[in-house]
């Protein structure tokens, strides 16, 4: 089986939320956001706007007609701003034209004076100057403190991590079109139409039952959809309301660059103590997110970067300050890995660090600290079906971590402008919402009378294939083809309370909510089907659409049970639900049990860097993952891809680059710049472990869509190999991204080029 | 007011005439006007492939087809042309690169994947692209997925490769693709139809009521002034007749400006003068922006960074101008006054270029650095070519760009080595000398450090690759 949509993708005849024909009276909202970082509104010109042609309304703070302050965690984000702008891109108001061009057309004579207040974008400096999001905290296993002296080794260093732009395709947008009675229906390309409804709701002033919010698909999300579609589809919601017309909003490129929450930057301080046989004893992190402005997802992605803090290693003393950093930056939000990548790349850089200073490889050192069962995080979870070393182990074979590594040095000394270098990352990361709230699943399973089936569930289709595997475990539930049953879009009519489409377990969660649904179905189906064939419903199964007796075919197809079913007046359509038990989470406790299970795997990734021209190549990724049974192989396997190559991405070439004064420098495609097919390898090989059930997830599989990111951060200490390969020079502050620029300024001083007048001849 | 006008052409299997002004966006009358919503907006500035679409131009009685960004091909363009989007490309079963990027789960969210259908379909029907992995990768170099990491893509390409390349000898690919259930039949009637389509006069430019806006590819004016061009009165030049090959006479290599890079690169004439041109070219834009980008427009639009401005400065080229008093020439390198001023009147448009003939003593490189191999813009390219024999330098024509105001012609540096047999230390003093010639400064692309640091490694990388019996990489440790 494909991705369902495949067919509909080749030929472009899949719809996004703008591509359905609009109505003939929609109009088009477009924002105007502030110029400036920081500062406070004196005054907002608008009038201009609003008496060119085409315009049908300008909206700001004080046209939101019910609550005006929203927020998916803590409610601090005014939806325009109000008294201050605290970002590039803030909101101020909305122009509601005819067309886009028009819309566009009148933005420019909108203008805000502003007076300039002080701009800060780096965390470091808001830490010091007290201004956080919450009480910073620390948490601790062990006693760091005491272990030091007892360590052979103890290094420190820096790390300044930035951030990562979603570049989903799809940029934001949605379309709201009021309906009777004061209610309105709005498409919206968003990962969490619930969180969409309620703040619609919420800024409307009206009961969540009067919003309808339906989902087909999205052109890409990544957590950058997860609470960031809300505010577009609240401001459209407003202007449909309030005139009584279809409201559309595209946000173009460069407005999304600007106005929407990235992955966040960090900065790092850590100090690591090792024993001389590589035993890491003790690791001390500090962790300074920089948050953004408002509150957004960071505290939630801050929690995520403590827990995965020790990733994959089993470490006695852990000591783990988190500090979330007020910032003149747009919120920066939910982003595939949620905090994980960065609190694993922390420890990626000490234990790159240690490697040096002890004339080891990293992955001595990484191969000697590998949990197993029985270890107990930080966080209190004891580990069990540990498959780490497991992963570790294949890799190394099937990929010969020992010949790479020879091979390696072999060029290395042969060659002189140019060098290679290799990483290897494990990788462990936990599956489940750390808010533990959120871990429930919700699945509608009609059975029509024809044999067709719908399934309709909380999971937001946004390429990861969901609708896929819904359709598979449907299929596989009762025995029918795959052409029998579709996915529905996700509709806040039919599923209620919906959890984000987010922390990779969308599938797991809709997943298992889809098989106590079709559960439910095949308790009526057996007993009518056992009643007509004369048996026991325990001794019906359906195969290939075909219904079967003690094992054995009759003549009584899917299609006939169905009407039979129908007919007999019993139960076609069911909801299912799921939540996973025993989970609980609570920072302020030792005992805690956050994690649903734990997905493992290790990656070898290795390049060639051009010491002449400082630039460089990835030459290949190779990983062994654990995806326990796999659901559909390929739409797997594109999500490990995937995965990887934003990962790969974000440390390399991915680079948000900012002024002092808070003002996004790249912000288009031709100064950001991701990966493209040139830039990643074409040798990529990832293997799924075998006999690898994972009794957790929905029919033995495992969440896939996070943990393969951080494979990437391999990708940075390959190329820092490289580098050291040319001219060992291990810097201060570990910095990523590895731009060739960075790269460059780390063989050559400088200093070394030396302008020089023509000496007279 | 916008200035409409009846543009007619053939979009997919319809002959259309519609009204529009002509500096309008393909790209938006697809999707707002004719509703064919499979094109997708992504970036608006050619640097995605989401909005791919295919052009084909009739001439001497066969239609060839190129892939360019909608959303930077103006209206006006489309007359007498056939417009193909992917829905042009369906047909009641999937095409083999459909059905490869289906089979191979080249698609995942879908937003990127009928431009991947419309490069990789565009490259099969373009006799001059070779029918190979390594091609097929080509093809795909304007496109971004950030979905998929790109391998099943390419796994798809290979598919294709594979399928079909035995069957895809001759000239004559549309055909063989028809047969081959790669393309809907009606691409064969096409040549017929658009002999049909009597192309409309452009409106003649004395008659235009302000200056107009002179278009060449438009890669550059639409990034920069997208909103606006729409609304304005444009001189289209490719309109005016189709762009000659390039011609020798008297020794010199003699070009159409308004050649698209492409074409510039497939040429050859330009294949002979400059052996590593494609080369080249496949570090400059994408695949699709190169069949629209201008050596007129890369001249004019006068950014430092220009690449192809870089390597004909180094040719040593002459400009030839027009619309001005009288017909002129100036050498390129006198033509940057300043950031963005140019030695020419508003009106005087750039006709030919020029540049004497390179032979057998002539060494040429160009080299250029950039965040992303492909499709980005350098942070500093640069080129050289000198005459030389034996290690004897004659002349020495020694180009930087990304460190000035304009693309900028070492005069000190190339003079310096210029009649001297090349050794380690001379080369290294002509860099120092060079040196002296810029200021940079920093920005998105890069700090000003990094960019004196980059000059230099990419001078020295001339000197090693047209002189590796005197100049060997081990000049690279000499500087730590
Ligand atoms: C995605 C993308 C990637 C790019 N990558 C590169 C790259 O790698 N390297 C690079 O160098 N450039 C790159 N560019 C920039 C651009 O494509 C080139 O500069 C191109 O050569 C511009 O030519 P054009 O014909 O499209 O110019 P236009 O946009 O049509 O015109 C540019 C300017 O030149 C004037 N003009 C055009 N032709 C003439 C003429 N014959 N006489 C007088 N004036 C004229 C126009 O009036 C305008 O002022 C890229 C652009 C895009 C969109
Ligand atoms: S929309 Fe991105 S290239 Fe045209
Ligand atoms: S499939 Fe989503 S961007 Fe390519």
């Amino acid at each position: 089986m494909r991705h369902c949509d495949s067919e509909l993708h080749v030929t472009g005849l899949s719809e996004y939320t703008d591509d359905v024909a609009p109505p003939e009276e929609m109009l088009h909202g477009v924002i105007f956001g502030s110029p400036i970082a920081h500062g406070k509104i004196q005054k907002l010109y608008t009038s201009g706007a609003e008496k060119m042609e085409g315009v049908r309304g300008v909206y700001t703070f004080e046209d939101i007609p019910g609550t005006k302050i929203i927020g998916a965690v803590i409610q601090d984000e005014p939806l325009f701003a109000h008294v201050e702008v605290m970002y590039e891109g803030h909101p101020l108001a909305m122009i509601v034209a005819e067309s886009v061009e028009l819309g566009r057309k009148a933005l420019k004579a909108c203008k805000a004076d502003i007076e300039p207040l002080p701009v800060t974008v780096c965390p470091r400096k808001a830490f010091e100057e007290g201004d956080v999001l919450q009480e910073t905290r620390v948490f601790e296993k062990g006693d760091v403190e005491s272990v030091w002296e007892h360590c052979d080794h103890v290094i420190e260093g820096k790390v300044d991590l930035a951030g990562q732009d979603h570049l989903y395709l799809e940029t934001n947008r949605c379309r709201a079109l009021p309906i009777e009675d004061g209610q309105i229906k709005v498409f919206s390309s968003t990962q969490s139409p619930s969180a969409v409804q309620k703040w619609i709701a919420a800024v409307l002033g009206v009961p969540m039952h009067k919003v309808e919010v339906d989902v087909k698909r999205l052109g890409g999300g990544f957590g950058g959809k997860e609470d960031q579609a809300t505010h577009w589809a609240c401001m459209a919601a407003i202007a449909a309301m309030d005139l009584q017309r279809p409201v559309q909003i595209v946000l173009n490129r460069v407005e999304d660059m600007k106005m929407t929450g990235k992955r966040h930057p960090y900065k790092q301080d850590f100090k690591v103590g090792l024993t001389q046989d590589g035993k890491i004893l003790a690791f001390d992190v500090a962790h300074y997110q920089n948050s953004g402005a408002f509150v957004d997802l960071s505290l939630p992605v801050l929690e995520r970067t403590v827990l995965h803090a020790t990733n994959a290693y089993a470490i006695p003393h852990v000591k783990i300050l988190a500090a979330a950093c007020r910032t003149h930056l747009p919120p920066n939000t939910a982003y595939r890995g949620f905090g994980g990548p960065q609190g694993m790349f922390a420890l990626e850089s000490a234990i790159y660090k240690a490697s040096i200073v002890m004339g080891v490889a990293p992955e001595w050192i990484q191969s000697r600290n590998l949990i197993s069962n029985g270890y107990r995080f930080h966080y209190g979870q004891e580990v069990s079906a540990c498959r780490m070393q497991r992963t570790w182990d294949e890799a190394s074979e099937a990929f010969d971590f020992e010949g790479v590594k020879k091979r390696v040095d072999s060029f290395n000394a042969s060659n002189r402008g140019k060098k290679k270098g290799y990483a290897v990352m494990p990788v462990c990361f936990g599956i489940s919402f750390t808010k533990t709230f959120l871990n429930q699943g919700s699945s509608l399973v009609h059975v029509y009378t024809d044999g067709s089936v719908s399934v309709t569930t909380g999971g937001i289709e946004m390429g990861q294939g969901v609708s896929s595997n819904m359709i598979a475990i449907v299929s596989r539930m009762f025995g029918i083809s795959e052409k029998h049953v579709r996915c529905n879009s996700t509709n806040t009519s039919r599923i209620a309370n919906i959890s984000p489409s987010a922390a990779s377990a969308t599938s797991d969660l809709n997943g298992n909510a889809t098989i106590n649904a079709c559960k439910e179905i095949l308790v009526g189906l057996k007993e009518v089907a056992a009643k007509e064939l004369g048996g026991k419903p325990e001794e019906i199964t359906i195969e290939d659409d075909i219904v079967h007796l003690k094992g054995f075919a009759t003549d009584l197809t899917w299609e006939k049970l169905v009407l039979n079913t129908y007919f007999s007046r019993v139960q076609l359509m069911a909801h299912g639900f799921y939540t996973p038990s025993g989970l609980h989470y609570d920072y302020t406790k030792k005992e805690n049990h956050p994690f649903h299970y734990h997905t493992y795997g290790t990656c070898i990734i290795e390049v060639t860097v051009d010491c002449l021209r400082g630039n460089y190549t990835i030459d290949l990724a190779r990983l062994v993952h654990d995806l326990g049974r796999g659901i559909i192989r390929s739409v797997d396997l594109g999500q490990v891809e995937g995965g990887l190559a934003q990962g790969i991405g974000w440390v390399t070439l991915e680079e948000l680059a900012y002024s002092d004064d808070g003002l996004l420098l790249s912000h288009s495609l031709s100064t950001y710049k991701a990966p493209d097919g040139d830039f990643l390898p074409n040798d990529i090989e990832v293997r799924f472990l075998e006999n690898a059930d994972n009794p957790g997830g929905p029919l033995g599989s495992k969440a896939v869509g996070e943990p393969p990111f951080m494979y990437g951060i391999a990708a940075y200490f390959a190329i820092q190999r490289a580098i050291d390969a040319f001219r060992l020079n291990v810097p201060d502050e570990i910095v990523s991204p590895m731009t060739p620029e960075r790269v460059l300024l780390s063989l050559y001083d400088k200093d070394s080029v030396k302008p020089k007048q023509p000496s007279s001849v | 007011m916008k200035p409409k006008c009846a543009i007619r052409f053939i979009l997919n299997n319809q002959e259309v005439t519609a009204w529009e002004s002509p500096g309008r966006l393909v790209l938006d009358y697809l999707r707002d006007s004719a509703r064919l919503t499979g094109t997708k907006e992504g970036c608006k500035e050619g640097d995605c492939g989401a909005c791919t679409v295919l052009l084909g131009s009739l001439k001497d009685g066969t239609v060839s087809y190129a892939p360019m960004t909608s959303c930077l091909i103006p209206m006006g363009e489309l007359t007498g042309k056939h417009l193909v989007t992917i829905e042009g490309l369906n047909q009641d079963t999937l095409s083999p690169v459909q059905a490869a990027m289906v089979d191979c789960g080249g698609t995942q969210c879908g937003y990127c994947t009928p431009g991947f259908v419309v490069a990789m379909t565009g490259w099969l029907m373009d006799p001059k692209r070779p029918i190979s992995s390594v091609g097929v990768r080509e093809s795909i170099s304007g496109n971004l997925c950030r979905c998929t990491g790109y391998r099943s893509i390419k796994e798809a390409g290979d598919q294709v490769v594979e399928k079909l390349a035995a069957q895809l000898n001759g000239d004559d690919r549309i055909q063989l693709l028809c047969v081959l259930g790669a393309l809907p039949d009606y691409f064969e009637t096409i040549p017929e139809r658009l002999a049909k389509i009597e192309s409309i006069a452009e409106p003649d430019s004395s008659s235009f009521k302000e200056r107009p806006v002179v278009i060449g590819g438009g890669t550059d004016l639409y990034v920069q002034r997208g909103e606006e061009i729409p609304y304005q009165q444009v001189h289209l030049l490719n309109n005016i007749e189709t762009v000659a090959p390039v011609v020798e006479e008297n020794g010199h290599t003699i070009v159409d400006s308004r050649m698209s890079f492409q074409a510039f690169g497939d040429d050859p004439l330009i294949i002979k003068a400059i052996p590593d041109i494609q080369v080249y070219n496949e570090l400059i834009a994408s695949w699709p922006i190169r069949t629209r980008a201008t050596i007129g427009g890369n001249i004019c639009n006068a950014s430092p960074i220009a690449d192809m401005t870089c390597l004909l400065l180094a040719m040593n080229t002459e400009l030839h101008l027009e619309g001005g008093d009288e017909l002129r020439s100036i050498p390129l390198k006198d033509f940057f006054l300043g950031y963005k001023q140019l030695a020419k009147t508003e009106d005087e448009i750039i006709e030919k270029i020029s540049f004497f003939t390179p032979g057998e003593k002539s060494l040429i490189n160009w080299e250029k650095v950039s965040k992303r191999s492909v499709l980005d813009i350098a942070t500093v390219n640069s080129a050289a070519r000198f005459e030389a024999e034996n290690g004897f330098i004659e002349q020495a024509y020694l180009v930087l760009g990304g460190v000035a105001p304009i693309p900028l012609y070492l005069k000190e540096a190339s003079s310096f080595i210029s009649k001297q047999a090349l050794t380690n230390e001379l080369a290294m003093e002509a860099i120092d000398i060079a040196q002296t010639e810029f200021e940079p400064i920093s920005d998105v692309r890069g700090s000003a450090d990094y960019k004196r640091l980059l000059a230099r490694q990419l001078l020295l990388a001339h000197f090693i690759k047209c002189f590796p019996e005197i100049i060997s990489e081990e000049v690279i440790y000499a500087s730590l």
